[in-house]
């Protein structure tokens, strides 16, 4: 009789996103993002909070994470060690540039700095493991550089290359 | 009982109850023991995982509160669990046997095949299975459970029309919520002739047809959260069907684009405040020369207000919406809306946090008290617009954490610039950063954090991949911030010896 329901009284808030999908999720998953967290604090949850930076796709990628790391609550821990989240981390980002994109947009927008973090140094993996022109491809960045603009700033870094 | 078992089960139930009391908990019988267990081992390790396979009771995501202490909720929710490919289709008939049972949730369990085998469930008050994979079509008969107060089959693959019965005469129905499937057809009026106890209704993202049906909004009606964006709805809505639905709060019928909404013809009276509206891409007051809507500023309780991307002509009221209206976050952008932002001489401050005027007509300079009026602000956009003169002080005093003020005819921001170097996103103005990446969508700010985490080495050669990021990293702000990681670095080696 004495059932735990751990999480059925917790408060759900419900996120819109660009394209008006909308989405429940308890308020302190949501929190994991400052940005919602403020928005909560200053009363905003009576109407749906309009995310609008983020299409239903991403912001349905975002609030698995905030799942995975929403804070343990009085008798509702997440059983889940570090060690397992980190491997969920992990696997989270090793996605395509695109999802990579909006998945670092999105942390930033939303200010949840563990996400940030992650994106930013998945971002700076591929940057560091990858030639100019390789970067370049993997991010459909264009080269607006000049041959001589190029080769002058080239010069400056020479020791780079070496 | 006799709705449930069979009589020899009821025997067996007796039994078990005599002979072992301890494996059974007060609530469960052997025979719901088992079927929980079926359920569990048909649920692809998304529901009742952890129990250990004794008292239902136990079980994590069950309540026993019903008058004979028998299970009356079972409460499941797949989010936050780990993505599964394969649908599970849960032997519905094996949730009749918990006869008391009055709470159905299972949101985001990967749930597939059809709504009819949860007509049997003849108890429930609640059923959500939002966030499933159902087909087929609504049947009529989820409106005949004769307790039925609230269905929630939101985001599932849904198609058909809502059955005209769904909404019996008795009906209890408080909360209909059918958003985000593939369901058609005109919303008939005589559908919701008895829907009386309506308090909250989601029809949007969907791909129904016709006008919003009158009789949702008569004199007795209840209804408080109206959702209707994202369909096919088409002809004239006028209003004036709304006069009397006065506990109505909430209101959206954004992205209907065929919609013609008409707010000042013919006239009416609101009874109701709203605190939500969002008529965001319809068509507003196409034969009244496309205004802005006067009623609104009748509505004191309003926090959010979209009417983005209608043809809204003309000047707006500003200060009677800022001032009569409690609004937070209003977004008036892509519109026809010209005058300038003359927001007068009021002692109060309004309690405005978002404001987006985006690819108008306003002209003239920001006033010079902006900042003392709208205190609360953090989020400005009022980029292509025809704004002129310099960005008064008062605004450097807020601290945004998006200003976006490009596309318009400002003079330099000069000193203010530094102020805002702390919020989190700022266009200065068009020819600031070049966007000739992809990934140009990033801002300095996003750009820095990046290659704070590129080593030293490496980072050399990042320079040369386009313009914009060599722009960043020869800002003195990327210099300073790698001069001052370096030293959070050592400072954080330091702190763990």
């Amino acid at each position: 009789m004495s059932s735990t329901l751990c999480c059925s009284f917790a408060k759900n808030v419900t996120l819109r996103s660009s394209d008006g999908q909308t989405f429940e999720v308890e308020e302190a998953a949501a929190q994991v993002s400052q940005t919602i967290k403020r928005m909560i604090e200053d009363g905003c949850t009576g109407s749906v909070i309009p995310v609008p930076n983020l299409t239903g796709p991403v912001l349905a990628l975002v609030i698995e994470y905030f799942k995975k790391h929403s804070p343990p609550s009085d008798g509702c821990p997440t059983a889940l060690l570090e060690m397992e989240i980190k491997d969920w981390d992990a696997k989270f980002v090793a996605v395509d540039n695109d999802t990579l994109l909006d998945l670092t947009l999105a942390a930033h927008y939303l200010e949840i700095q563990g996400l940030l973090d992650l994106t930013c140094h998945r971002v700076a993996d591929i940057l560091n493991d990858n030639s100019v022109e390789k970067i370049r491809e993997i991010f459909h960045i264009k080269n607006d550089f000049t041959p001589e603009e190029e080769a002058e700033e080239r010069s400056k870094i020479q020791w780079a290359f070496e | 009982m006799k709705n449930c078992f069979a009589e020899n089960v009821f025997l067996l139930w007796v039994t078990a109850i005599a002979f072992s009391p301890l494996a059974c908990g007060d609530g469960c019988s052997k025979e719901q023991t088992r079927a929980l267990l079926e359920i569990r081992n048909s649920a692809n390790g998304l529901a009742f995982a952890g129990w250990d396979g004794r008292d239902c009771c136990e079980a994590e995501d069950i309540e026993c509160g019903g008058t004979n202490g028998g299970v009356s909720e079972i409460i499941l929710d797949g989010f936050g669990m780990a993505p599964s490919s394969s649908t599970w289709y849960p032997n519905v008939t094996l949730f009749t046997l918990f006869d008391e049972l009055e709470v159905l949730y299972l949101v985001n369990m990967q749930i597939g095949g059809g709504l009819q085998p949860f007509c049997q469930l003849k108890h429930l008050v609640v059923l959500d299975l939002g966030y499933n994979r159902l087909e087929g079509i609504i049947p009529s008969c989820l409106g005949m459970i004769e307790n039925i107060e609230e269905i929630h089959i939101s985001n599932n693959r849904l198609h058909g029309n809502l059955p005209p019965s769904i909404f019996s005469k008795q009906s209890k129905i408080t909360d209909f919520d059918v958003a985000n499937n593939q369901l058609e057809g005109v919303l008939s009026s005589s559908t919701f002739d008895n829907a009386s106890s309506l308090e909250s209704l989601d029809l949007s993202d969907n791909l129904f047809h016709g006008n919003l049906p009158q009789s949702i909004f008569s004199q007795e009606s209840k209804i408080m959260y109206l959702y209707a964006f994202s369909n096919q709805l088409e002809g004239v809505l006028s209003f004036s069907i709304f006069a009397n639905a006065s506990r109505l709060m909430h209101l959206d019928l954004s992205s209907n684009k065929d919609l013609e909404i008409e707010t000042e013809s013919p006239s009416w009276v609101p009874t109701f405040q709203l605190s939500y509206l969002n008529l965001a891409n319809c068509s507003l007051n196409k034969k009244n020369g496309h205004v802005f809507p006067s009623f609104i500023s009748t509505q004191f309780l309003l926090d959010y207000l979209d009417l983005s991307h209608n043809l809204i002509d003309g000047s707006v009221p500003w200060e009677l919406l800022l001032l009569n209206t409690s609004i937070q976050v209003l977004s008036l952008r892509s519109n026809q809306i010209d005058g300038s932002l003359s927001f007068g001489c009021f002692a109060q401050t309004s309690s405005l946090k978002a404001f987006d005027i985006s690819e108008n007509n306003v002209t003239g300079s920001l006033p010079e008290n902006i900042g003392h009026l709208l205190p609360h602000l953090f989020y400005v956009d009022m980029s292509s617009n025809a704004l002129e003169g310099i960005i008064p002080s008062s605004f450097g005093n807020l601290s945004f954490e998006i200003l976006d003020l490009s596309n318009n005819k400002l003079s330099e921001l000069g000193k203010e610039r530094k102020k805002w170097m702390k919020s989190k996103r700022v266009s200065y103005g068009v020819n600031d950063i070049a966007d000739m990446c992809r990934w140009g969508e990033l801002d300095r700010d996003l750009l820095t954090l990046i290659f704070l985490r590129v080593p030293e080495y490496d980072i050399s050669r990042v320079r040369l991949v386009c313009k914009s990021w060599l722009a960043v990293m020869e800002d003195p702000f990327f210099k300073i911030m790698i001069v001052m990681d370096i030293v959070e670095k050592i400072r954080g080696e330091y702190e763990d010896m």
